[in-house]
């Protein structure tokens, strides 16, 4: 009984707000505001927008004076079809306010539009609408979703590098420490004050020891230097080509005609120059020194639209399967004493063109020869000389 | 003793004979040169094995496999990893293989003396 008369009481008050209040309270609000007076609730031909705000009319792309007092449906006759006049409906019947997801019109009055819309039923068989225009809030939350997809896979690939380069120290490290363990343990037993002996040849030993360290800290500091400082250079890439092979003949091969060079490559090529030597020279040095003196060494550098290819092929006495992934680690030597090295090489040519963006692989039938293929990409190239970087 | 350190090679046939132990050494420095001694019919039966690690081509787990699998070769003959690695994987692997003994090469002459002396007469 008593929520009754509280029931009355409230509808007593609302009956009291005129229309022209209302309406000049939506006249100064950013929400879109209108009352349709739903004549016959059943028959949507009937209804007639009784008050209609500034807002309501910019969202709505119509003029607010001349809808007022017209009938809903012709004054938007696109919302016939939409589940809106369903809605109306319900508010009006159930008496109760009801919040509306966004709502797309078809695109007559409203193109391109996602509306937030609440209804809230008025004494008279008025409905008050709210609408608010939320295009601008839907579109920066799919914007903003994109760029969290983006972000998270740019996460994702940042770890895994991070996770590649944690694995290589960690092997490098390892190997690097067990390469200095053996000579460093050389020296203590060989010098050990406690254990002297008359060896004549002690003080050589000692000696060798300590060069094989000095070396395999050279070569560990060569390999350190190969993974920094990636600098992007627009170079004369065949110049660059020349060089490196010519500092590599003159080392392993004294003029013995061993090396096939074929190079098809730009005038000028933006790209890491570090890469590229390191590529060229530590393949081909690699591919001399691994082959018998009578066979021959293919070097070839071609350039496509994006990268540049290097292959290096030689007839020598090839790599076991299952070496294929650790000649790549430093401090690595498959072929043991009998060819001297500290097995730096290819894990320099490997940090070198990893760094730079690139890839190397090895193919190689043990006994057969080894061919090695390196992919490294370009920024630019072309055959005029654009300004030095 | 098998190891593709010729200098560890070089120590050890010199602690071995300050050792004073009867028992001869031979020394190889890779697998295949120890396999192709192991199955002369003419050489004498090892009475102890030491097998290095980390080889290049055949790394010391390979030989250690390739040995067993010898008829030739005793099946009671101990066979030692003596490395420097000190990875507990590689000693599980070298356990779970079937060798004896799993050793970290000694960092004095004297130490490494005491393991030829160890062995016996």
């Amino acid at each position: 009984m008593a929520d009754e008369g509280q029931e009355a009481e409230r509808d007593a008050r609302r009956v009291r707000l005129p229309l022209e209040v209302l309406q000049a309270v939506f006249a100064r609000s950013r929400v879109g505001y209108s009352v349709i007076e739903l004549v016959d609730p059943g028959d949507p031909e009937t209804w007639v927008i009784r008050a209609n705000n500034g807002a309501a009319s910019l969202n709505s792309q119509v003029d607010i004076g001349h809808v007022v007092g017209q009938r809903f449906l012709e004054a938007f006759p696109a919302i016939r079809g939409t589940p809106f006049i369903g809605w109306y409906r319900d508010v009006e019947a159930g008496g109760r306010s009801m919040e509306l997801p966004e709502v797309r019109y078809g695109d007559e009055h409203l193109p391109d539009a996602a509306y937030r819309v609440w209804l809230e039923p008025l004494p008279g068989r008025c409905v008050l609408g709210q609408y608010v225009n939320v295009t601008l809030q839907r579109r920066a939350e799919g914007h903003l979703r994109a760029l969290n997809a983006s972000l998270e896979a740019t996460v994702a690939t940042r770890t895994a590098e991070l996770r590649t380069s944690r694995r290589m120290l960690r092997e490098v490290t390892y190997a690097a420490a067990h390469d200095l363990q053996t000579p460093v343990r050389h020296v203590l037993m060989l010098s050990d004050p406690d254990d002297p002996d008359d060896d004549p040849d002690t003080l050589e030993l000692i000696h060798e020891a300590a060069r094989l360290i000095n070396g395999r800290l050279a070569g560990l500091l060569d390999y350190t230097e190969a993974g920094h400082h990636d600098v992007i250079a627009t170079f004369d890439p065949r110049q660059e080509v020349d060089e490196v092979v010519a500092v590599v003949r003159a080392r392993r091969e004294g003029g013995a005609g061993r090396l096939a060079v074929a190079v098809e490559l730009p005038e000028r090529i933006t790209m890491s120059r570090r890469a590229l030597r390191a590529a060229v020279g530590q393949l081909v040095d690699n591919g001399l020194k691994f082959s018998d003196p009578g066979t021959q060494v293919a070097l070839r550098v071609v350039a496509a639209a994006d990268e540049v290819s290097i292959s290096v092929a030689d007839a020598g006495i090839g790599i076991a399967p299952e070496h294929h992934e650790l000649i790549f680690q430093a401090f690595y030597r498959v072929h043991g004493p009998d060819y001297p090295g500290l097995g730096v090489g290819l894990s320099r040519a490997r940090v070198a063109v990893e760094t730079a963006g690139g890839s190397i692989e090895v193919r190689s039938t043990p006994g057969q020869g080894t061919t090695f293929d390196v992919r490294l990409p370009i920024v630019s190239a072309g055959h005029e000389a654009p300004p030095e970087s | 003793m098998v190891d593709d350190d010729r200098l560890d090679l070089r120590l050890a046939r010199r602690c071995h004979a300050r050792s004073g132990i009867a028992r001869p050494l031979e020394t190889f420095t890779d697998g295949p040169a120890l396999l192709r001694r192991l199955v002369d019919p003419v050489a004498a039966n090892p009475g102890l094995l030491l097998v290095d690690v980390r080889m290049p081509a055949m790394n010391g787990f390979d030989v250690v496999r390739a040995v067993k699998a010898l008829d030739e070769l005793d099946a009671a003959t101990p066979i030692a990893m003596l490395t420097t690695s000190r990875l507990d994987a590689d000693r599980e692997r070298a356990l779970a293989l079937g060798c004896a003994a799993y050793l970290v090469k000694p960092e004095t002459s004297s130490d490494f003396t005491r393991l030829f002396a160890g062995w016996g007469p």
